[in-house]
């Protein structure tokens, strides 16, 4: 009779089930599967992060439409316990732990039995570091987690260790998961998806450029650790030196679904498919929300719209440069027509969507019923996440997602930061020409923004720095089109805001954008960055209480 | 004066309503020490005087008085009564006196049950069981959940259903109320524990409908009736939606013409600077093709409709000395008050035994067969907050919808989605059932066998539409999405009884072994892509796109050893004992078994001698016992760590494009599901239970009183977990203690004014208090609290937490001196600042606010008959709870929620304003920047409710004119349901929404019925 109590699980797998080696790539895989699907609601995508700089609104149907979003970008409304929090930082555990469950598995067979040992390794390392390092410059302090660490010992991992004066010691642990990816990983990956030598390079050297940037336990920057710095040029020489990679021929080849993996500017990327035996498709969930509200196009959501602010800073002058000084001063609103008769930077084209210029490199002309609460919002959408009208890639289940890889580390960005540090060291004349690198692409960059007529929407223009002819190219100055540069170049791709807080600038940035965009929207009178606080998100309150004391609220919350 | 009264001897014969002669009935003639008892045929033989009264009592039917008179042959009927003490109920694998019940037991008669017109039994029993909380809603299928004495567990299973002796799963829906003679719920521990790990929540026991010796009857019961809602909710129109939109719009200081394309507003600013409302003009059309002009629709009216209620049922039974046989048939069917709604019920039940050898085996089987259809839409909130201008249809004959395009958000056509899902319906068929066999082995020792099977199996096939809205929404994807699933549960029970009369002792023993197996499977598949939107086309086999199939198992056991013993003495003294040892598969080798003890003990103090010459007491039972229950309702993995493969695109998917391919096949790994807990065992349940049983002026009055502490230990709970574990880091424990102490409270009057009136009077009040009593620390803030010093432990788990609403800012000079509050502004909700501290916190301005657990409830029933006619109705209530009143959130804001430009009640219309200054519902606004979403007081709200749950008038036609067309019985009712309902109007804690008892902003209200009933016995 006994025997009846003896019942097995259904339909699942038990951990003496999965020993063999075969299905160590298994765990592998399931590591890199994770990250890239953060959902729509708990994020790590680029937008979220846009929305809190001064490049782009929350959008959506009005103010309460995901309202944690809008308490993250008026900063002033965030407290510990608000949405859109706790589960991104909860997934980011769910990533790191795959990671460690597949390095303890890998660490138990030998090379011999696993010849790509080293090589699995180092790729889960560098997803650790990834995954960590997307954390770190969200909450700051966050509890490290290696796959020594068992599951009782968790939970007694501080996120802010009372022996640790400052955040590089965490900095460092992040370092060293890219620097064993950078020494471990070949060149290049026969399948694309994995990590590569430069990735990690490229990563090692942003994790650097955080540390080159001390901050004191209020967030404020101390000072400049230039051999940080000397350190993270050594790295971003050899991306660059490697010649593996090179800026496409046309900005728009880095947005666009047919450039898959086919972009030489990326270093690594992450995929995205459809049409793939999984139901929908392993979509980019994080975007589900970034297309206009736009029949019979699109249904769903109208979320990341472009500030004027950012509009703003497209604006040239006659020079072809930007206005570095009262460019903010153009009103838009109920202005539209003399307002487009002005010159922008072309790379405005790429990013933006605005009523009357094509969608997407598409004879299609977006309009301004792409917006869903332009009351609130305005009228001009984002436009690089997003994919054709007729893309295949596109998934229409109201929310619109779409299968176009993201590019995580573009080459763009590695001359950018090339070009900060030589400015940085005091080298700024060499940072001259890697800035008009970019500058001169984008000059080349603006055959698929025409309109079906042959025509552009608003004349496209832009020069390159010519040191004593259009700009006197000093310390300060090439600093001032460092800074400018970066935010063009990476508009709404998530990059600004944390760079506004890397170099220590975010309070004075963000409340000078408030202060005006106050004006054109009532609903921004509430917002304000509040110095020492707003650098970071809150720890969430769920992991606080959970923590039992062992975790620190970040200063403020 | 002095009557003479002449004795003489009083002869007659007593038999029950069918004629049958009832062997062994008491007579007593009133007021004096004499009395006898009839012969096998039911004859007797008397002393008495013409003014005596006789009193005919009889185990199981109504005693009966009636004065002599001048006759000398007095024949009496009696009546069967299973309400009263002499009832026999069935508890646990026995039979039992009620009367030498020492445990809490709420038993329902079949005359309850009779007038029980729901599809789901309990339904009817709602607030007629003290201790017993019933809470449903409106839906045709009547869903029901049942919890007895307080919320027992976090992780609660429904009480466990035991039909005719068998343990089922089975959702009472299933089952038709026609078919149930009689209803136990067995409250305490000691009465519940012979079920041992499945007891903890309760135990309902259910008897159906037998065959009866010497009987053939053919038995219709009918009724027909409407269902619809009495007080819906005045909703704005066009035209109010547009001034309330204008007046949140100037409030926030925003140009109303800027911040809406729908309406048009001409409107200035006074001398006083006040904005004043000129015209108001909504846009003509909502779409460019100009086929939908803005309307006025009321969408609830639209989406709602009488609903029919068909419920028949004929039943035939009949039986001889050999064998008693039931079979009976039923169609129950209830269109919902929402359009395109139902639920239908095919039932058929067979109950037959046979009894063989010189009587001496009983074989027998009890066989319930049901099919099911449903339709349970419910698009409440969509109806509600669909906005009036947008029309149904457009002038094309398609369907209306939101205008998107002028930036309205995003609701479909909830009428479209009505009608289209119109036949998707679902499926189920239901078999449970149980065949015995019952041998006397000797006089008295019997042994009883019984195998047991309930099937339940479901399956749907619903067509994806393709559609298109006026207003711009469309979905150009179809599909098939069908499904199927079935469980199996088989029960084996044996037991062995042995029973002894001895003089005054009276014993009673069982021991028995039970094992249960129960195994699922499902299937269900989606295909996109159908040719023809047709049910006689659309099969997966049809379907041409993209294809998912899901498919899972589930399987668990149980084995039991159980024993029970009663012991009466002298009718005064009883005592009872019970043991189960329950094995699990759920549980691991070392924790398999679990052992429920139970005692219990009564004292029947109107069997002693010092209250038996007690003309006011007439019974009187003291009862106590305490007993262990166990929970085993945790899913049948929780043992072990385990994987799956997860290849889809879920949170959870483990497959990846590593090879860079846009298409195709991808790579993918494993994922952990769970981490098990191999020291896994029972959550355990003491009770004690202290009660009290009375009879007063001869049973005119009777009652019971209970009380019960119930200590909840080691509760089986998954709690959330520090993220830093990661994936899979969910894990069963046994945490967690809870307490729930209570008192019930019983009184019925039956009242005979002579004459031909007769009435009765049943009153029930009970209440509980829960309270967590321990938490494990890494959750302790879970159930609210602030996470640092204010936490849940010694309060009940249903307990609100949040801030305190302190009414609104109502002048600047109250804004400018009040705490720091971000958002905070004229009209807004100002929040207490409860430390005083110049802010208001989320850490230290929160506050525990009320509990969701009435403070008591009650029932009162009232029944009455005149000659022919009958009358009895049902008040029911509840008081002293506080709910969340979710409906506030769209009658007293604008725009707090996700989807913006939702529709609202009229009540919004009185929001404050500097015109307005004596309103307390907050500022009309188009954002919402003081975060008044959050959990405050302004939401709670008294869910205090007193309804007319049932009453009916009905008329027995006379037997004169019956017998002319040989019909024995023949009776007609008019009934109503929920005609009255009562809430809470008054004060600060006024109830302002719909219904308090379903205070959910989607919530399913339960319509009105009124039914008419035919029941006919040949």
């Amino acid at each position: 009779c006994q025997d009846m109590l003896d019942v097995n699980p259904k339909g699942v797998l038990t951990e003496d089930q999965l020993q063999d080696p075969e299905q160590l790539d298994g765990f592998v895989t399931a590591a890199y599967a994770f990250m890239p699907r953060s959902h729509a609601f708990e994020t790590y995508n680029p937008f979220i992060a846009s929305l809190r700089s001064d490049d782009a609104y929350k959008g959506g149907g009005g103010l309460n439409d995901q309202t944690p979003w809008y308490q993250m970008e008026v900063f002033s409304l965030v407290n510990a316990s608000i949405g859109n929090n706790d589960n991104a930082w909860y997934r980011a555990y769910q990533g790191i732990s795959r990671v460690n469950t597949a390095i303890r598995a890998i660490e138990n067979v030998s090379e011999e039995d696993y010849p790509v040992k080293q090589e699995r390794l180092a790729e889960m390392r560098f997803l650790r570091g990834w995954i960590h390092f997307k954390m770190k410059r969200r909450w700051k302090w966050i509890p490290y987690i290696d796959e020594t660490a068992t599951v009782d010992d968790i939970p007694l991992i501080s996120n802010h260790p009372d022996d640790m004066q400052n955040d590089l010691p965490l900095w460092q642990k992040i370092l060293d998961d890219f620097k064993f990816a950078a020494e471990h990983l070949p060149p290049e990956q026969d399948e694309v998806g994995r990590a590569n030598q430069y990735a990690a390079k490229a990563y090692a050297a942003q994790v650097l450029l955080w540390m080159a940037y001390p901050q004191d336990n209020t967030h404020q920057v101390t000072g400049i650790d230039t051999e940080k710095l000397s350190e993270a040029l050594v790295l971003v020489n050899d991306i660059i030196d490697s010649g593996a990679f090179s800026l496409a021929s046309d900005f728009a080849q880095n947005f666009m679904l047919e450039y898959d993996n086919a972009s030489p500017e990326s270093l690594w990327e992450l995929q995205f498919t459809i049409d793939d035996g999984t139901p929908r498709g392993n979509l980019n969930e994080g975007n589900g929300l970034t297309a206009p509200w736009w029949n019979p196009y699109f249904s769903c959501c109208d979320f990341h719209k472009a500030s004027y602010n950012l509009v703003n800073a497209f604006q040239v002058g006659d020079d072809g440069l930007p206005l570095f000084d009262g460019f903010n001063e153009s009103e838009l609103k109920g202005n539209y027509d003399e307002y487009f008769s002005r010159s922008f930077d072309p790379r405005l084209g790429h990013t933006v969507a605005i009523p009357d210029f094509p969608w997407k490199y598409q004879e299609i002309v977006f309009d301004s019923t792409g917006s869903r609460d332009p009351g609130i919002y305005g009228y001009m959408n984002s436009l690089k996440e997003n994919v054709r009208t007729d893309s295949p890639g596109l998934w229409d289940e109201f929310w619109m997602f779409n299968s176009k890889n993201q590019i995580e580390v573009r080459y763009a960005e590695v001359l950018l930061w090339k070009a900060e540090i030589l400015i940085r060291l005091g080298r700024q004349d060499e940072a001259l020409p890697v800035i008009n690198q970019l500058r001169e692409r984008a000059a080349n960059s603006t055959e698929k923004l025409k309109l079906p007529d042959g025509t552009f929407p608003a004349e496209y223009k832009v020069e390159p720095y010519v040191n004593g002819v259009n700009i006197n190219w000093n310390a300060e100055t090439a600093w001032k089109a460092l800074v400018w540069e970066n935010r063009l170049e990476m508009a709404m791709e998530g990059r600004r805001f944390y760079d506004l807080v890397r170099w220590g600038i975010a309070a004075e940035v963000m409340n000078a954008y408030f202060e005006k965009e106050s004006q054109r929207y009532p609903w921004m009178e509430v917002a304000y960055f509040t110095k020492g606080r707003d650098e970071y998100l809150p720890i969430p309150q769920a992991q606080m209480n959970w923590s039992k004391g062992v975790y620190k609220q970040n200063p403020g919350y | 004066g002095i009557a003479y009264f002449q004795q003489q001897f009083v002869t007659g014969t007593v038999a029950d309503e069918k004629g049958m002669p009832l062997p062994g009935v008491t007579i007593q003639v009133k007021g004096t020490g004499r009395g006898t008892a009839t012969d096998f045929d039911g004859k007797y033989t008397i002393e008495a005087g013409s003014n005596d009264i006789l009193v005919f009592s009889f185990l199981g039917f109504k005693t009966r008085e009636v004065r002599v008179g001048e006759n000398t042959n007095v024949d009496v009927t009696l009546e069967e009564d299973l309400a009263r003490l002499d009832e026999v109920v069935v508890t646990g694998y026995m039979k039992q006196k009620k009367a030498d019940l020492t445990g809490a037991v709420a038993t329902v008669s079949s005359e309850e049950v009779e007038k029980n017109i729901y599809s789901n039994v309990m339904q009817g029993l709602q607030g007629r069981l003290a201790g017993v909380q019933v809470t449903g809603n409106g839906s045709p299928a009547g869903d029901v959940a049942v919890q007895i004495r307080g919320l027992t567990s976090f992780r609660s299973a429904p009480p466990l259903i035991v039909i005719d002796g068998l343990p089922t799963n089975v959702n009472l829906n299933d089952i038709s109320p026609n078919d149930i003679a009689s209803i136990q719920v067995l409250k305490d521990a000691a009465s519940a524990s012979i079920y041992g790990s499945r007891a903890a929540s309760g135990v309902i026991l259910i008897e159906t409908r037998k065959g009866k010796m010497g009987e053939t009857k053919i038995d219709y019961r009918g009724s027909v009736g409407i269902s619809s809602f009495m007080n819906t909710i005045d909703m704005l129109n066009t035209q109010q939606y547009g001034e309330a939109f204008w007046q949140a719009a100037v409030n926030d200081g925003s140009d109303p013409n800027a911040m809406t394309q729908i309406y048009q507003y001409d409107w200035h600013t006074n001398d006083n600077g006040a904005p004043v409302l000129d015209n108001v003009s909504p846009i003509e059309w909502l779409n460019e093709e100009q086929t939908m002009p803005s309307a006025d629709t009321d969408w609830f009216g639209e989406g709602t409709r009488l609903g029919i209620q068909n419920n028949h049922s004929l039943t035939i039974s009949s039986g001889s000395e050999k064998s008693r046989s039931l079979f009976s048939l039923n169609f129950y069917e209830n269109q919902g008050t929402q359009i395109h709604s139902f639920f239908r019920r095919y039932s058929a039940r067979f109950n037959s035994e046979y009894t063989l050898f010189k009587d001496r085996l009983r074989v027998g089987e009890n066989i319930s067969l049901a099919y099911m259809n449903l339709n349970n839409q419910r698009r409440t909130n969509e109806l509600l907050r669909m906005p009036a201008i947008i029309p149904v249809h457009t002038l094309d004959g398609g369907w209306g919808g939101t205008a998107v395009a002028l930036g309205m958000d995003d609701y479909w056509n909830p009428i479209r989605q009505l009608t289209m899902n119109k036949d998707n319906d679902n499926h189920y068929m239901t078999l449970i059932g149980n065949v015995y066999a019952e041998l006397d082995l000797i006089d008295n020792l019997s042994l009883r066998t019984s195998f047991g099977l309930e099937y339940n199996a479901g399956n749907f096939r619903h067509i994806d539409f393709t559609w298109k809205e006026g207003g711009g929404r469309e979905d150009i994807n179809n599909g098939v999405n069908t499904g199927w699933n079935q469980n199996v549960t088989k029960t084996w029970t044996n037991t062995i009884n042995y029973r002894l009369d001895l003089e005054k002792h009276q014993l009673d023993f069982l021991a028995g072994m039970e094992t249960v197996k129960f195994k699922l499977d499902d299937l269900r598949g989606y295909r996109r892509d159908i040719e023809i939107e047709d049910y006689d086309y659309a099969y997966l086999n049809a379907a041409s796109g993209t294809q998912e199939v899901y498919g899972g198992g589930d399987e668990w056991s149980l084995l039991s050893y159980f024993s029970k013993f009663n012991y009466v003495f002298d009718d005064k003294y009883l005592l009872s004992a019970t043991v189960r040892y329950d094995g699990s598969s759920k549980f691991g080798e070392r924790n398999q078994f679990g052992v429920f003890p139970a005692v219990s003990g009564g004292w029947r103090l109107s069997q002693e001698k010092f209250l038996a010459e007690s003309t006011l007491i007439s019974d009187l039972k003291l009862r106590a016992s305490w007993g262990m229950n166990g929970n085993s309702n945790i899913p049948t993995n929780a043992l072990v760590d385990i994987y799956d493969a997860a290849y889809h695109s879920g949170l959870h998917g483990t497959s990846y494009g590593l090879a860079g391919n846009e298409t195709g096949n991808l790579a993918y790994g494993y994922r952990k599901i769970h981490t098990g807990n191999s020291d896994l065992k029972w959550e355990t349940t003491t009770q004690t239970n202290i009660g009290l049983d009375f009879g007063l002026f001869d049973g005119a009055l009777t009652g019971s009183v209970d009380y019960f502490h119930k200590y909840t230990d080691g509760m089986l709970y998954e709690p959330p977990y520090i993220a830093a574990i990661g994936e899979g880091g969910q894990r069963w424990i046994n945490a967690a203690n809870m307490t729930n102490t209570g008192v019930e409270f019983v009184i019925s009057y039956f009242g005979k004014t002579g004459g031909d009136f007769s009435y009765s009077i049943t009153g029930n009040i009970s209440t509980y208090r829960n309270r967590i009593d321990d938490l494990p620390e890494s959750v302790k803030y879970t159930f609210g609290g602030n996470g640092l010093d204010d936490d849940i432990l010694g309060r009940p788990r249903n307990s609100h937490y949040g801030f305190v609403a302190d009414g609104l800012f109502r002048t600047q000079e109250e804004v400018d001196n009040s705490p720091e509050q971000p958002g905070k502004g004229l009209g807004r909700i100002r929040y207490k600042d409860l430390n005083n501290d110049g802010r208001i916190t989320w850490e230290h301005d929160r506050t525990w606010l009320g509990v969701s657990d009435p403070d008591f409830s009650y029932g009162l029933n009232f029944e009455a008959e005149y000659k022919n006619f009958d009358f009895s109705m049902f008040w029911q209530g509840v008081v002293g709870n506080t709910v969340w009143n979710d409906w506030k959130t769209y009658s007293d804001f604008w725009n707090v929620h996700v989807q913006k430009g939702v529709n609202h009640p009229t009540r919004i219309l009185n929001a404050w304003s500097p015109a307005n200054p004596d309103s307390d519902i907050p500022a009309l606004s188009l954002i919402n920047p003081n975060d008044e979403l959050r959990a405050s007081t302004y939401f709670l709200e008294s869910g205090s409710y007193l309804k007319l749950r049932q009453v009916e008038i009905g008329y027995n036609i006379p037997e004169s004119v019956l017998s002319k067309i040989g019909v024995q019985k023949a009776r007609l009712s008019v009934s109503a349901q929920n005609i009255v309902n009562i809430r809470k109007w008054w004060g600060d804690d006024a109830y302002t929404g719909i219904d308090p008892e379903s205070p959910a902003a989607d919530a399913y209200v339960r319509p009105q019925v009124f039914l008419f009933g035919v029941n006919v016995s040949l």
